[in-house]
């Protein structure tokens, strides 16, 4: 094997060293070739040292914790940055899930990031502010059209209003279901089970054994997050009417929807709420505690490996109009207030490119932002289930509402459902309350 | 005032007897120096109290009259704020989550601590080792005190299900909607009782003996001693806790943030942990933010100078 | 009293008087102590429960029943801990914070607490009100005007934002004043007539006399810094300057609930404070806080 790498290598050199392909395909082949990043950057410098105009400079990245491993991917990342431009140095945090509005916003007043890991939910946020850097005009730049054009999810992102803030990493489903096809098997249904609510309902009683198992693993994800939003656009809802003027939520069949949910919980089919929490709900999946458990992708990076049963990643049941799926885009944006902009804009570039693109989003339990990432390496590490559904989420996909406040009324909204689903209160009060909540949100 | 006694005892007139203006003016200049050293040494203290306490109080009440985001920008709606608070969804249970905490947390640390306290001040051997182990969870910061119990509560595997197992029970969750505010108050129960159980080994210890021996003589029981002698002559120091351990109840955040994030649902929304909802998660909630901070504060206020006033009522009436 | 009726009662019986209340003083000792442990068994075992998860590794943990001795141990946690986390920089960072906020403390409240006891100023009486007044109000009910504060002056994500709010908190000043008072009412005034200047009495008389009550300041100051989060939470964005409370709760952001990792946290987290309390904790607990009740 070395021998071989090593004939390529020198293969390469010369092609380098004559001039025949330039320093970025010379280190991009090599990588993709297996070699290590500091082998590369030693061989790039013998063979032409790097131009003194070359890059320089500190980038400070904010990021979220996808992954165990998070920090070192990146770090992998940047190996691959500084054989080309040595000069560069990183600095990588990690925010926390429930905690990432505070720290992202008061990160971004004070300058103290350069780059951040920023989530689709608040773009209409920043899009209503200043502190994010406006790529719109790097992202229309002629030099970049071929690559723009690799780039997926661009009429999301444009939707927002006429500032492009970032660049997409990934596509990610917030609220997917995980399904133990063994148990699912032994109860009598195959994967059709979740084409109707009620052979999904059915299905989850029969999975439901006291004392060891659970059929619906609901109001587990982080907040709920996109959980219940799924289900009032599923019930034709939604926060704002299309003309934004009033709000969406308080019909009879999001009511509905929202009582067959609550039922759940109320059958013991799903566990109290608190029972398992986000970070232990994986475990309790893969050890059959959860027939089904509902939480975002990433999970798939806390489960065991291997898995010890069947599972499948599977579309949650159809609401009373339409079958639905939430989820978002995750982007790197900028901080407006770092100094060395084109600096920033290149990393921004660098991390996004198919190869590096695949590279994070094959480890963190997501789909990547980019036609070219099969070909690029993705699917590797990644759990085949992942790829198995992704034409389904992709054909029931919906995603936010293009108002300021969306993610704060989601978030409230969620949490005032959970306490619903816990029979603190009726579900025609939960969903009036959320009404309230988006009035009071957006000042309506 | 020195000088003055000098001159008296002195006796020889002249040289050192003053004139009246003389008298004043160093008078005034002694008084000036006083004044010098005393706000020399009172100064930096008073100056960070100003900054960062007595100017922030101001600011809230600043901030509760805007609307707007604390980055970008704010206006002036009035009492819009306080207008809206009744009505809005989530202040409503944050103040009543936080009451109830109050209500079970409070009574349980001040009852437990004076128990562990009546028979730890009157132990003759070991005691420093027990008011070691009781004092213990005190030390335990709020957030490593919520992972451990995270820990403890697992569903599977944490200690208090592994006990109820071990007795035949079912394995509770511990973080429901109905248990997680009680499970957030034993918490902390569990990180409190040490701290009070000191005081009042302290404040046991001051007592007069005397007054026990005359009524062991007199043959007064335990119970009767305990009720008629030591709780009415510990009676300032109970209500002293009674109203801080109130006051640092309606502040808990860490553990509610770490154990249970707020829920489920809101179960466990405390008010503070409200406040930091609105200043960080929403984008123009600021000024509502600043309008719960302010009315906790106006509790606080409140709730320190009814102590003040039993305090001295009591002083007087003692 | 005792005396007495033993000189009424036949040395015989006055004898046997005496074994029974030696026994009666023996069984109520023993009771205390029963009731002591239990009371201490349930405060204190979780740390244990908490301590030998720390030893253990993941399948260990999820077993029942579970293993209540730590052998052989599994060090992996704190390694992981160690050395894969910032948890030292944590540790380090707190303990800066904590050690410079206490010793600031203790000078400046100890000379303001002198003013406010020993020195005849104006305005004396309302700058204790005041303090006494806002001496309950939380930092968590301030966190708008206060991060707008240290924002504009730029001190955010420095450790000038983790020492000074917390330098505003009057209980030290309080305390001090109380302390002061109690001290002989000439003995300052036998010193400056002795030419002693105001300092010369701060520093070399008044000091040292309340050294148990500078004990006290102490430990609660420095507990509390210990434990502040909310306000660290706010303050610092980089992960240089990550306090110990913060790091921990951040422990959680790995995917995955890894309560190995968590138990070997908190055993290293109450390690420094454990070890200065009890160092300082005869002083603490029997004389100082005694004083300071009398009060």
């Amino acid at each position: 094997m070395s021998r071989n790498l090593d004939r390529e290598t020198r293969a390469l050199a010369d092609a380098y060293r004559a001039g025949k392909v330039s320093r970025r395909t010379f280190v991009m082949r090599l990588l993709a070739a297996g070699v290590s990043a500091p082998v590369i950057a030693g061989l790039a410098r013998e063979i032409a040292p790097a131009e003194a105009a070359d890059l320089k400079g500190k980038v400070r990245f904010l990021v979220g914790p996808w992954s165990d491993g998070e920090v070192d991917h990146h770090k992998h990342i940047a190996e691959g940055f500084n054989a080309l431009h040595p000069g560069v140095e990183f600095d990588f945090r990690l925010y926390q899930w429930d905690t990432a509005a505070q720290e992202i916003n008061t990160s971004v007043a004070q300058g103290a990031h350069d780059i951040y890991m920023t989530t689709e939910s608040s773009y209409p946020d920043y899009e209503s502010g200043n502190g994010f850097a406006d790529l719109t005009a790097r992202v229309n730049d002629a030099s970049f059209a071929a690559e723009k054009a690799k780039y997926l999810y661009w009429d999301r992102t444009q939707s927002y209003g006429p500032k492009i803030l970032g660049l997409p990493i990934s596509w990610h489903v917030e609220d997917a279901l995980f399904v133990n096809m063994d148990m699912v098997n032994a109860a009598g249904f195959d994967e059709t089970f979740v084409d109707k609510w009620e052979t999904f309902h059915d299905c989850c009683a029969k999975m439901t054994k006291k004392g060891s198992s659970y059929g619906a693993g609901f109001g587990i994800q982080i907040g709920g997050y996109g959980e219940w939003y799924q289900v009032l656009r599923g019930a034709g809802g939604s926060y704002l009417t299309d003309d934004k003027k009033a709000p969406n939520v308080n019909l009879p069949n999001v009511i509905a929807a929202t009582e067959r949910m609550a039922q759940l919980f109320k059958d013991g089919i799903a566990p109290p709420l608190g029972t398992y929490s986000y970070d232990a709900a994986p475990a309790a999946f893969a050890a059959g505690k959860l027939g089904t458990l509902t939480i975002d992708l990433a999970a798939t990076t806390a489960l065991p490996n291997p898995v010890p049963f069947k599972w499948k990643l599977l579309p949650h049941p159809p609401g009373p109009v339409s079958q639905v799926n939430f989820n978002d885009v995750t982007y790197y944006m900028v901080n407006a207030k770092s100094g060395d902009q084109d600096l920033m804009w290149e990393v921004t570039k660098f991390w996004t490119t198919g190869e590096n693109d695949a590279y994070w989003a094959d480890n963190s339990g997501t789909y990547p932002a980019r036609t070219d990432a099969a070909e690029k390496g993705y699917g590797k590490n990644a759990a085949p289930q992942l790829a198995e559904a992704l034409p389904v989420y992709e054909k029931h996909a919906v995603g936010l509402e293009n108002f300021a406040q969306w993610a704060d009324v989601e978030n409230q909204a969620e949490a005032e459902i959970q306490n619903c689903y816990a029979g603190k209160e009726s579900a025609a009060d939960a969903v009036a309350n959320v009404e309230k909540i988006v009035k009071h949100s957006v000042g309506l | 005032m020195v000088e003055s006694g000098v001159t008296a005892m002195a006796g020889t007139a002249g040289r050192l007897r003053l004139s009246p203006a003389e008298h004043r003016r160093l008078a005034r200049k002694a008084r000036l120096k006083r004044e010098l050293t005393g706000w020399m040494f009172l100064g930096p203290m008073f100056l960070c109290f100003l900054l960062f306490l007595v100017i922030p109080v101001c600011g809230t009440v600043w901030w509760s009259l805007q609307t707007g985001n604390i980055v970008g920008g704010t206006h002036f709606v009035g009492f819009d704020n306080f207008a809206q608070l009744p009505d809005t969804v989530g202040a409503g249970s944050a103040i009543a989550n936080t009451l109830i905490f109050a209500v079970i947390s409070v009574p349980l640390i001040l009852v437990g601590a004076l128990a562990v306290a009546l028979v730890l001040a009157r132990i003759e051997h070991g005691g420093s080792i027990y008011r070691f182990l009781v004092y213990f969870p005190v030390l335990v910061p709020g957030v490593v005190a919520a992972l451990i119990w995270l820990f403890l509560t697992n569903i599977d595997f944490g200690l208090f299900n592994n006990l109820r197992k071990a007795f035949g029970l079912d394995p509770i969750t511990w973080l429901s909607a109905d248990n997680a505010l009680g499970l957030l108050a034993v918490l902390d129960v569990w990180r409190n009782v040490g701290y009070w159980a000191m005081f009042f080994v302290a404040a046991i210890i001051g007592l007069p003996t005397e007054l026990y021996q005359a009524a062991e003589l007199d043959g007064a029981s335990v119970w009767a001693r305990f009720r008629y002698l030591t709780l009415p002559l510990l009676r300032r120091i109970i209500f002293f806790a009674v109203i801080v351990s109130t006051i640092w109840g309606l502040q808990v955040f860490d553990t509610a943030l770490v154990l249970t994030n707020g829920g489920p649902g809101t179960a466990t929304t405390t008010v503070i942990y409200r406040v930091w909802l609105f200043v960080f998660q929403s984008n123009n909630k600021v000024g509502f933010a600043s309008a719960i901070s302010l009315v906790l504060i106006v509790v606080i206020l409140a709730l320190t100078l009814v102590q003040m006033r039993l305090l001295r009522d009591r002083r007087g009436i003692d | 009293m005792a005396v007495e009726t033993a000189a009424r009662l036949p040395p015989a019986i006055a004898a046997d008087h005496a074994r029974a209340r030696r026994a009666r003083r023996r069984r109520n000792e023993l009771l205390r102590h029963l009731a002591l442990a239990a009371i201490t068994f349930v405060l204190v075992a979780p740390f244990y429960y908490v301590f030998l998860a720390s030893l253990k590794n993941a399948t260990e943990i999820f077993s029942y029943p579970p293993k209540l001795l730590p052998f052989p141990p599994y060090l992996g946690n704190y390694e992981k801990l160690l050395f894969h986390t910032g948890f030292l920089r944590w540790m380090f960072n707190t303990l800066f914070v904590a050690g410079s906020v206490t010793t600031l403390k203790i000078f400046l409240d100890s000379m303001a607490g002198y003013a406010l006891a020993k020195v005849d100023m104006t305005g004396k009486k309302v700058v204790f009100m005041a303090m006494l007044i806002l001496l309950m109000v939380p930092i968590g009910a301030l966190i708008v005007p206060l991060w707008s504060l240290m924002s504009s002056i730029g001190l955010i994500d420095t450790y000038a934002a983790l020492i000074l709010p917390p330098l505003a908190n009057p209980l030290g000043a309080i305390l001090m004043r109380q302390f002061i008072l109690g001290l002989p009412k000439d003995l300052d005034n036998a010193a400056r007539l002795d030419g002693l200047s105001e300092f010369g009495i701060y520093w070399r008389i008044v000091l040292p006399l309340i050294k148990p009550g500078l004990v006290v300041l102490a430990v609660i100051i420095f507990t509390d810094q210990f434990m502040s989060f909310i306000w660290p939470l706010i303050a610092t964005t980089s992960d240089d300057l990550q306090v110990l409370t913060v790091g921990v709760a951040a422990l959680r952001a790995h995917g995955g609930a890894n309560y190995g990792l968590w138990s070997a946290s908190a055993v290293m987290s109450l390690i420094p404070v454990g070890v200065f309390f009890f160092v300082l904790q005869r002083q603490f607990l029997a004389r100082s806080l005694a004083g300071a009740l009398k009060q």
